[in-house]
């Protein structure tokens, strides 16, 4: 019940964060830094998929009602949330990450970390601007466009982070 | 049997995604096309909320109180402009004064939103159905042209910005050409006009102007003024980019275009087969 309660509070507060600070940035190229990206990616490991699917839907919708994108959000981060798991056993370390049960607390491989967020998070900005502009003219704009925000969204979910484990660690001493 | 379990597992988890996906995309590409969706934008219930407190932080930044009392003067001039009345009888213009009848008619409203970085791009304005806007209307500002009223709930309405794609709307020079107003998602610092015939002459620095056919902008307003022209390939016309008069990036206020006697021109023209 406390972390259903944990995880309701951070979802609000993300897309919050997500309206209010990070779609008001105004960057070059028209790259928006998809914040709100990290709720998905930092819900435990073994999660129920379905679910994981749902909550996704449910950011989705939020962050489009704000953002006017009809749909294009969801789209999106419901594909991202598809992947997840694949992506996830696929960079799977020999060791095993399943005891784990969430990303952001300690000991997770940097280097994995680097490879399975980044690559979810690539996907999600390629399906998300191709599926924005739908057409072929103009392709190598779009990929530009979609690697660069998700550069961008990258380390600045990245930075986040390491400041949140910090904090966290220090609590627990 | 348990392979059966862990395929059937599987294939849920992808229905649930097709079915998510689905719903989606299709209410993405309904919006794509000039159809309404009452929901899931920023017109309504929550969302404007949120928009709300977003408008009420972010004005400190602004000179509210100033901006107002400009708006204001601006407004009262703006309906007294030759631009917003009509004449009433072609042949007796001698006596001006009282020979022209207010044509068009104007709602101010304060921006909460804009966007820049999209393909289309919508403005989100504090002033609804409550104040008289409806779906269609034209919209401008004190700097010229914005684009038009693509949907309204009761306190608030999206405008599509002119930074959209087939936003179509026809502009002329001072001359009388006349051409349209393309956008390809590019750079949010120039707009396309296609349709210009390339043997009219051209500087840089020339304003082109609304065309005021249609009844949803008067005559006149500036759009923005010639940055380059080029000839376009395979056709008889120029090939010009448009530095709008807008500030997209910051605009701050708008004023719905009410064209009094639209009734009547539109049921007039209805009877064209």
């Amino acid at each position: 019940m406390i972390t259903f309660f944990k995880y309701l509070i951070f979802f609000l507060a993300i897309i919050l964060v997500q309206s209010f600070v990070f779609d008001n940035l105004v960057l070059p190229m028209g790259i928006v830094v998809m914040f709100y990206l990290i709720f998905i990616l930092n819900l435990p490991f073994n999660m129920n998929k379905i679910l994981l699917l749902l909550l996704a839907f449910g950011i989705g919708l939020s962050i489009d009602g704000i953002n006017d994108t009809y749909g294009l959000h969801t789209s999106s981060v419901v594909f991202m949330a598809y992947m997840r798991d694949k992506v996830f056993k696929f960079f799977e370390p020999v060791s095993g990450f399943y005891e784990n049960k969430s990303l952001s607390h300690d000991s997770i491989p940097l280097f994995w970390y680097v490879k399975s967020f980044g690559s979810l998070i690539l996907l999600f900005s390629v399906w998300f601007y191709f599926m924005s502009v739908f057409r072929i003219s103009g392709f190598w704009f779009t990929l530009q466009k979609a690697l660069l925000s998700s550069i961008t969204t990258f380390f600045i979910i990245f930075i986040i982070q390491i400041l949140l484990r910090r904090k966290g660690s220090k609590d627990e001493k | 049997m348990r392979n059966l379990k862990y395929l059937f597992r599987n294939s849920i988890v992808f229905l649930i995604f097709s079915v998510l996906q689905i719903f989606s995309l299709s209410i993405f590409f309904k919006s794509q096309t000039y159809q309404h969706l009452s929901f899931l934008n920023s017109t309504s219930g929550l969302s404007n909320t949120v928009l709300g407190w977003q408008y009420a932080y972010k004005r400190y930044f602004n000179l509210e109180g100033e901006n107002q009392k400009i708006k204001k003067n601006y407004l009262a001039l703006l309906q007294k402009s030759p631009q917003s009345f009509i004449k009433i009888s072609a042949f007796e213009t001698r006596i001006e004064d009282t020979l022209y009848k207010q044509e068009y008619a104007y709602i101010a409203g304060n921006v909460l939103r804009s966007t820049t970085h999209k393909s289309d791009n919508y403005i989100t304005a504090n002033i609804g159905k409550k104040q008289g806007v409806k779906r269609g209307m034209g919209v401008i500002n004190h700097d010229g042209l914005v684009g038009y009223v693509y949907e309204v709930s009761n306190h608030y309405c999206l405008i599509k910005s002119l930074l959209s794609q087939n936003i179509n709307i026809d502009v002329a020079l001072d001359s009388g050409q006349f051409g349209f107003l393309k956008w390809f998602g590019k750079n949010p610092k120039y707009i396309q006009v296609s349709g210009i015939p390339n043997d009219t002459e051209l500087k840089k620095g020339i304003a082109l102007r609304t065309r005021g056919t249609g009844g949803i902008f008067p005559r006149g307003i500036l759009v923005g003024k010639v940055h380059t022209f080029n000839f376009a390939e395979g056709e008889s016309n120029w090939d010009i980019q448009l530095k709008p008069s807008v500030d997209f990036r910051s605009i701050k206020s708008v004023y719905v275009v009410k064209h009094l006697n639209k009734q009547e021109l539109d049921d007039l023209e209805s009877r064209i087969e």
